[in-house]
């Protein structure tokens, strides 16, 4: 498992190198970031010509920016796990950590991590989101409190992007996660002093499912990228197999009837996610079929790098 | 230490390596010559746990290299032929992570000390993307290093450096050789000549000579070994030559003609001439048997030429 996380941090500080990495982070809060502006701008619209007073009446929720991040996703994750095994492939890195004394588990273990900790970055940095909406529900109510966890959130923001960018980048890990938590603590807080404010338990549900989507769709990215020597062929395999998973499976359950429903209903990625976690409800289920999925992309990795290993 | 036994692997239906048999001991350094395609790079992949073996077995560092993988690969300090690099790391960074990957205690130390050994701490913080070919090779011997391995494997260690860092790092190889096992692969016999107690000659997969460095220059000085072709009654020459003072090890060749030996100084050839004429042959030919590496390479691999496996010298 030490192996793993030396793998995984090195994979992590590789995401800050890379055009692609930074070009995935852009696109993703880019759009997240103008969809959150259109509805939010559409909410007050609504709240001025319906005369309403009563803000949360009307107000956008965290559901969009949810729905949206799956979708991005499903677009761009494959551009973050194509060459994470098909490059040490093609530059010849491969031989390098098949002849160091680490289990090809460990190795598919750590690319999929370092990968999952990008990720979750880029979600973390989402987290404002729920905040500017438990500002715009709660006029007047603990305000400073809300404001404070603003600040607590762009300061982490700052002080990751400066510690990753400029000199010491392992530094700058350890203080994103150490004020996320600091971050998410504050937004705990926030639930118990504003009570008129947004739901944070549906929100801790959402933000529990979303990790479990990133987890899946890497550790699938990561398996694909094993089978493939070339970037892009594991790109557009990647892609496909998101598409099915998360759409295609979906509209096949609606043209299928009875058990075969039932199967593919369950097979269907996205409506786990879609009908599960983004309305509050965690169910057993959903969690297996998801942790499930992210060992069989973890298990197609490990079988392919060891499968250089057969006679 | 390395023991091979059998080692065969094939590719498909091509077998690259076919019934390899060799051992090298602690403090020994073990040459590997042969040309492009001749299985060196199979033969040191499979011993570094990279590939399996078709058949046979392989003991390096006192371990299985099949059923032990793990335990070799951490015993095993190993340089591939393409340079595995990471460009967007710093040399530092890089060896730093191998180091990691090893659970070496106070792996940044451990990395400067590293890149001392190859002469790189001035470029401890550059980007490998930015070294030259001959800092990259070196970068890459400082990560197969850094462990102080028991058994050290390099694959053409020496490529594309200049010359002066070509002796620096034959020295640091030099060094290792004393205490721990080194198993290299070279096509320059001259350094093989250098570096090597002993050194193995592949082709096609098999081994066609296993000898001193010292034995392979004596066959490759030329001059004095002389191969000589006449017409007239065979069996008896050899008795006619061994009776000239100073001819050695005369010896029958497949292809009619006959060699014979001399000490370098005593040049008995104008006495073999005279004596063999007047012993009623026709000379046809008498020329020096001097062998450059392409040669060696050449002659070892005629189909039709048995296999010399000369342990030391003066053993035929």
């Amino acid at each position: 498992m030490r192996n793993a996380w030396v793998i995984a941090r090195r994979e992590y500080n590789h995401y800050f190198s890379t055009t692609v990495s930074y070009s995935v982070a852009l696109t993703i809060l880019f759009v997240l970031g103008a969809i959150f502006f259109l509805v939010l701008n559409q909410a007050i619209q609504n709240a001025f010509n319906g005369g309403s007073t009563a803000g949360a009446a009307v107000a956008p929720d965290i559901k969009v920016i949810a729905v949206w991040f799956t979708i991005m996703s499903v677009l761009t994750v494959p551009a973050l796990t194509m060459r994470l095994i098909s490059d040490e492939n093609r530059m010849g890195t491969l031989e390098l950590l098949l002849t160091a004394p680490l289990q090809d588990w460990e190795l598919i273990v750590g690319k999929w991590l370092g990968a999952l900790l990008f990720l979750l970055t880029i979600l973390a940095v989402t987290l404002v989101y729920p905040i500017i909406l438990n500002i715009y529900e709660t006029p007047g109510t603990n305000l400073q409190w809300q404001v404070l966890s603003l600040i607590i959130l762009s300061i982490a923001l700052i002080a990751m992007f400066w510690n990753l960018v400029i000199g010491e980048r392992l530094r700058g890990l350890f203080i994103l996660f150490g004020i996320w938590i600091v971050a998410i603590i504050a937004a705990i807080l926030l639930y118990k002093f504003t009570v008129p404010g947004i739901d944070w338990g549906l929100t801790l549900s959402i933000y529990i499912g979303l990790f479990l989507v990133c987890a899946a769709f890497l550790a699938i990215g990561v398996g694909m990228s094993s089978l493939f020597s070339n970037q892009i062929a594991a790109f557009i395999v990647t892609i496909l197999a998101f598409v099915f998973l998360w759409w295609i499976l979906g509209f096949i359950t609606e043209f299928t009837q009875g058990i075969a429903s039932g199967i593919f209903g369950y097979l269907d990625m996205g409506s786990h996610f879609n009908n599960d976690f983004i309305a509050g409800t965690i169910d057993l289920p959903d969690l297996i079929y998801y942790l499930s999925l992210t060992a069989l992309g973890l298990f197609i990795g490990t079988t392919a790098v060891e499968s250089r290993r057969w006679s | 230490m390395i023991r091979v036994e059998n080692l065969t692997k094939d590719y498909g239906s091509r077998r690259a390596i076919s019934g390899l048999n060799f051992e090298a001991e602690q403090g020994e350094v073990v040459g590997f010559l042969g040309p492009n395609g001749a299985g060196k790079t199979t033969t040191i992949r499979i011993l570094t746990g990279y590939m399996p073996p078709t058949d046979g077995t392989a003991i390096v560092a006192g371990y299985d290299v099949v059923n032990e993988s793990l335990e070799v690969r951490r015993r095993v300090g190993y340089l591939p032929e393409t340079v595995p690099l990471y460009t967007d790391m710093t040399a530092v960074d890089y060896l730093q992570f191998m180091a990691d990957l090893r659970h070496i205690p106070h792996s940044k130390d451990r990395a400067y000390e590293a890149l001392k050994t190859v002469g790189l701490e001035n470029r401890a913080e550059s980007y490998i993307g930015s070294l030259s070919k001959g800092m990259r090779q070196r970068v890459g011997l400082a990560q197969a290093l850094i462990h102080q391995p028991e058994v050290l494997i390099l694959d053409e260690p020496t490529i594309g450096l200049d010359p002066a860092q070509v002796v620096e790092v034959r020295n640091v190889i030099k060094d290792i050789g004393k205490q721990r096992t080194v198993l290299l692969s070279t096509h320059i016999l001259s350094e093989a000549q250098q570096i090597c107690d002993r050194v193995l000659i592949i082709n096609k997969g098999k081994i066609v000579a296993e000898d001193t460095p010292e034995n392979l220059q004596s066959r490759l000085t030329g001059s004095e070994r002389v191969s000589l072709l006449v017409r007239g009654e065979m069996d008896e020459l050899p008795k006619v030559l061994n009776k000239i003072k100073g001819v050695q090890r005369v010896e029958s060749m497949p292809n009619g003609s006959v060699e014979f030996q001399f000490a370098p100084g005593q040049d008995v050839r104008p006495e073999v001439a005279k004596t063999v004429i007047e012993a009623g042959y026709d000379l046809l030919e008498m020329r020096p048997v001097g062998m450059s590496l392409e040669e060696i390479f050449l002659e070892l691999t005629r189909e039709d030429r048995p296999v010399r496996r000369n342990k030391s010298r003066g053993e035929p």
